[in-house]
C-alpha cells in the first residue's frame, strides 16, 4: 500500500522502455498498450535479438528493460544474466510465455524486479509493473548507498569499533579493528572478544563488558599493550524492554593523551622540586632575621616578617600538595605499608597540633580507643590524612570551639573521624568537597588559607588503602569528616606484600625469594597440643625469624590462617636464599633446644624463587601450595591469633 | 669544649649561606663545599665532626659522595645528614642503605635540623652504630 502512494506521486515524465522480444506481434501489443496510457508517456524501443538489445543498452538511455528470456540467440536465465551484466543498475522485468515459478524465483534472486506471464498482461498491470520496478530499483539503490555510506563511515573511524551480542561474540567490526588485531574480517566476526584480544576464553578481571552486563551502564577500562595505552569502553545496547542485547565496544588509542598527562605531571613535579631550594633559602633567611639571630629587630619589623613567614609556609604546603597530587595522577605515589598501631599514630598526630589548638583556644576531645589490633597501612600517608582533616577543622572552628578525634574499632574496619563545632559546610558544597581546588565560603585568619588539595589527596590515599571517606555537616553547627580503613586478613596482607614485592622485583629486574616455614607434622601436633601451644610456638618462630633477618627490606608474614610463616627476601637469588634458610634452621634449632620446645614438633623449610621457580604471582602461590600443602586443607586449625 | 666542625656540601651558595649562619649562631664551626668532589676532599682533609649533604649537585651526585665517604676508612665514622629537595622514598631508602645517619628535606624546620645535628653528634651515637655494624658484619 505504501508503494502505491509513492508511485502516484511520481511525475509523469517520459519513461524509456527497452523491449527485447523476438515476437514482433507481441512487441506491437505492448507498444499499443503503453501508448494508450493517459497519465504517463512511454518511449518504447524494441529489439528482436539479445545482441541487438545489448547494443541498444550501450547506445541509448533506458529507464527499464522488458525482457523475454527466450530469444533466438539466448535462452533461459542466461538471457537475464547477460542483460544484468551489461546494465546492473537498470530495473529488469522478465516476460515468459508460461507460468514458471522456479524460473521466476531464480530471476528475482538474481535481481529481476518483476516477472510477467505474457498472456496475462493487460495495460494496467504492465504500467504498474514498470513503475514499481523503477521505484523499487531506486529504493534498492538508496538502501545500498546508505549501507555503503555507513560502512565507509564505520571504516573511516580511527578508533576500533565493534558490535557484540550478549554472549560477547563480535557481530560487526570496522577496519581499524582488523588492523588492531592484525586479522581479517572473517577471522574476527563471530569470535568472542576476550578470546581475540586477551587470548583467553574467560573474561579477565575488570572486563568492562562483564561490568556493563551487570550495571547496564557504559563502562570503561584503561589498558596498556606493547607500550601503547588504550581506553576500552562498552556502551550497552538495550531492546525496547530494557533487556541487554549486546554492546558497542570502542577501543581508543590514548597514548598521546597519556604522554601529555605524564608530561604535565612531570612538569609539576620538576617545578615543585626546583621551587623547594629557593623557598628554603627564603624561609631560613627570614627566620634568621625574625628570631634575632642576626641582631635585634623592632616589633613592627617582626610583625611584618611573621606575615611573610606565614605565607612562605603556605607556599611550602602548596608545593608539597602539588607534588603529592602529581604523584597520585601518574600512579607514582606508592604506599609503604606495614603493621601499624593506629591508636598510637593518632595520638602522635594529635600532639603535633597542641600549640595550634592552644593558641586558638580550641578544646580537644580525645576519643581514641586504645588496644586496637594493628592495621596494615602506610603510617606516613595515614598521618598525612589525619593532619589534613584536623588542620581543616582548626581552620574553620572559631575560638572556644571544640574538635573531637574519634578512633573506633569494628570487625572489618577502623573508623577515624574528626568533628568540629565550626561553621559547617552548605549542602550544595558537600558534593564538590573532595574536588581539587574547591574552597568556599570561608573567612580566613592570617596564613590560614589552605591549598585546596588536602581533601582530594586524602581521599585518594584512603581509597588506595581500600577505605572510604565521607562528610556529615550542618551549617553553623559543625562538620564531621570520617574515613575508614579496612582490616585485612593475614592472607590478604601476605598477598599484598607479595604483590608489592614482585612488582618491584619485575621493575628492577632482580630476583625475589621466599623462605617458607611450616610445622611438618601439624596433623599429629594439633592432636597432642592445644591450639594456643602451637600458636605460641609459631609466634616465637616468627619473631625469631624476624630477628634472624638482617635487612630492612626483608619481610616476615603469615599465610594460610597463620600456619605458614613466609619470609619475603627482596633482591635475593636462590643460592643466597638457601643460605638464609640454613641460618634460620640453625637459629630455630638452637632456640628449640634452649627453650625446651617439644621434640615432636618439626619444622619444614623450603625456598621458592622468582623467576627461577615461578614466573608470576599465581605460579608462586601455586608453588607454595604444591610443595608445602601435600595434605591439602583450608580449614582453620590453629586458633588464637592476630598477626605480627 | 672545642667547637664542633660541620661540613655543608651543597651547590646553592645562598642556601649554604643561610644554613651556615644558622649553625654558626648555634655554636658550630662551619666549612662549606659547593660540589661533591670538593666535599669529599674537604672531608678527608678537614675531618669534620658532621656532614650535611645535598643530592642534586653537578660533578658528583650526593649519593655517590655518601658512598665514597662511608667506604673510606678515614671518613666512614663521620655522621652524614642528607638535606635535600629531592625527598622521595627511594632516595631516603638509598641514603640509609649507603650508611647515612639522617635524612631531612628542604624546606627544613631549623629546630628539627639543630636537634638532628645534636642527636647525630651525641657521644653514644657513633659507638652504638659501630657495635651494630660489627654485629651486622659478623
Amino acid at each position: 500500500m505504501r508503494n502505491e502512494s509513492i508511485v502516484q506521486k511520481l511525475p509523469s515524465k517520459l519513461i524509456r522502455v527497452l523491449l527485447i522480444e523476438d515476437n514482433p506481434g507481441y512487441s506491437e501489443v505492448i507498444r499499443i498498450m503503453l501508448e494508450k496510457v493517459r497519465d504517463a508517456r512511454f518511449d518504447v524501443v524494441s529489439d528482436k535479438r539479445l545482441s541487438d538489445g545489448l547494443q541498444s543498452l550501450r547506445d541509448k538511455s533506458v529507464d527499464v528493460v522488458l525482457l523475454d528470456l527466450k530469444l533466438p540467440d539466448s535462452q533461459g536465465i542466461d538471457t537475464f544474466d547477460k542483460v544484468h551484466a551489461v546494465a546492473p543498475d537498470l530495473p529488469i522485468i522478465v516476460l515468459t510465455v508460461t507460468e514458471n515459478d522456479e524460473l521466476a524465483f531464480k530471476a528475482a534472486q538474481k535481481g529481476a524486479q518483476d516477472y510477467l506471464v505474457k498472456d496475462q498482461v493487460d495495460a494496467k498491470l504492465l504500467v504498474r509493473a514498470i513503475r514499481y520496478a523503477i521505484e523499487r530499483k531506486r529504493m534498492e539503490e538508496m538502501l545500498l548507498n546508505a549501507a555503503q555510506e555507513w560502512r565507509t563511515t564505520f571504516d573511516g573511524i580511527s578508533d576500533v569499533l565493534c558490535l557484540i551480542d550478549s554472549e560477547q561474540k563480535i557481530i560487526r567490526c570496522n577496519k581499524a579493528m582488523t588492523h588492531f588485531l592484525h586479522k581479517s574480517f572473517t577471522d574476527i566476526i563471530g569470535r568472542s572478544c576476550c578470546e581475540l584480544v586477551h587470548g583467553t576464553s574467560e573474561s579477565f578481571d575488570g572486563c568492562p563488558f562483564e561490568r556493563m552486563r551487570k550495571t547496564h551502564n557504559s563502562e570503561a577500562v584503561v589498558l596498556q599493550r606493547s607500550g601503547q595505552w588504550f581506553k576500552i569502553s562498552v556502551d550497552p545496547l538495550l531492546d525496547e524492554n530494557g533487556n541487554l542485547v549486546g554492546g558497542v565496544h570502542i577501543i581508543s588509542d590514548i597514548t598521546k593523551e597519556k604522554e601529555i598527562d605524564k608530561m604535565k605531571s612531570e612538569l609539576i613535579s620538576n617545578v615543585s622540586h626546583e621551587l623547594r631550594t629557593p623557598l628554603s633559602t627564603i624561609q631560613e633567611g627570614i627566620s634568621l632575621v625574625f628570631d634575632g639571630t642576626l641582631g635585634p629587630i623592632q616589633e613592627d619589623q617582626k610583625d611584618m616578617l611573621a606575615r611573610v613567614k606565614n605565607n612562605i609556609d603556605r607556599l611550602a604546603r602548596l608545593i608539597n600538595d602539588l607534588l603529592d597530587m602529581s604523584k597520585l595522577e601518574t600512579g607514582r605515589l606508592e604506599l609503604h605499608k606495614s603493621s601499624v598501631n593506629i591508636s598510637a599514630l593518632s595520638v602522635e598526630v594529635l600532639s603535633s597540633f597542641h600549640n595550634q589548638l592552644k593558641n586558638k583556644k580550641i578544646k580537644l576531645k580525645n576519643l581514641i580507643k586504645k588496644d586496637i589490633a594493628n592495621l596494615y597501612i602506610d603510617p606516613d600517608r595515614i598521618s598525612q590524612v589525619m593532619t589534613n582533616l584536623i588542620g581543616n577543622s582548626i581552620k574553620f572552628t572559631p575560638a572556644n570551639g571544640c574538635i573531637t578525634l574519634e578512633v573506633k574499632d569494628a570487625e572489618r574496619e577502623v573508623k577515624i573521624s574528626v568533628s568540629d563545632t565550626g561553621i559547617g559546610i552548605a549542602r550544595e558544597n558537600i558534593a564538590g568537597l573532595f574536588d581539587r581546588f574547591s574552597q568556599f565560603d570561608r573567612v580566613y585568619g592570617p596564613g590560614e588559607r589552605g591549598t585546596g588539595l588536602g581533601l582530594p589527596i586524602s581521599k585518594e590515599i584512603v581509597e588506595m588503602h581500600g577505605g572510604r571517606i565521607w562528610v556529615e555537616s550542618e551549617v553553623g553547627k559543625g562538620s564531621t569528616l570520617t574515613f575508614s580503613l579496612p582490616r585485612l586478613t593475614q592472607d590478604e596482607i601476605f598477598r599484598d606484600y607479595l604483590t608489592t614485592g614482585l612488582r618491584e622485583a619485575m621493575l628492577k629486574d632482580c630476583p625475589l625469594s621466599l623462605v617458607v616455614i611450616r610445622v611438618k607434622n601439624i596433623e599429629k601436633v594439633i592432636k597432642t597440643y592445644t591450639d594456643a601451644q602451637v600458636f605460641a610456638i609459631l609466634q616465637e618462630t616468627e619473631e625469631l625469624i624476624a630477628r634472624t633477618l638482617r635487612r630492612k627490606s626483608d619481610i616476615v608474614s603469615r599465610y594460610k590462617y597463620g600456619e605458614i610463616i613466609i619470609a619475603i627476601l627482596m633482591d635475593t637469588a636462590k643460592h643466597d636464599a638457601l643460605s638464609v634458610r640454613a641460618r634460620i634452621r640453625q637459629e630455630v634449632e638452637t632456640e628449640m633446644h634452649e627453650k625446651g620446645w617439644p621434640k615432636d614438633i618439626e619444622l619444614f623449610l623450603d625456598v621458592v624463587t622468582f623467576p627461577d621457580d615461578a614466573a608470576d604471582e599465581t605460579e608462586l602461590i601455586n608453588k607454595i601450595a604444591q610443595d608445602f600443602w601435600m595434605e591439602e586443607t583450608t580449614t582453620h586449625r590453629v586458633t588464637g591469633g592476630g598477626h605480627g | 669544649m672545642d667547637k664542633k666542625k660541620v661540613l655543608i656540601i651543597d651547590d646553592e651558595p645562598d642556601f649554604v649561606r643561610v644554613v651556615q649562619l644558622r649553625l654558626e649562631a648555634a655554636g658550630y664551626d662551619v666549612l662549606v663545599a659547593f660540589d661533591g668532589v670538593q666535599g669529599v676532599s674537604s672531608a678527608h682533609k678537614e675531618k669534620p665532626d658532621l656532614i650535611i649533604l645535598d643530592i642534586m649537585m653537578p660533578a658528583m651526585h650526593g649519593h655517590r659522595v655518601c658512598e665514597a665517604l662511608k667506604k673510606s676508612s678515614k671518613t666512614w665514622t663521620i655522621p652524614i645528614i642528607y638535606l635535600t629537595a629531592k625527598g622521595s622514598k627511594e632516595d631516603e631508602e638509598l641514603a640509609y642503605q649507603l650508611g647515612a645517619e639522617h635524612f631531612l628535606t628542604k624546606p627544613y624546620d631549623p629546630q628539627v635540623l639543630l636537634e638532628t645535628i645534636q642527636k647525630a653528634l651525641e657521644p653514644g651515637a657513633q659507638l652504638e652504630k659501630y657495635e651494630k655494624g660489627e654485629k651486622e658484619i659478623s
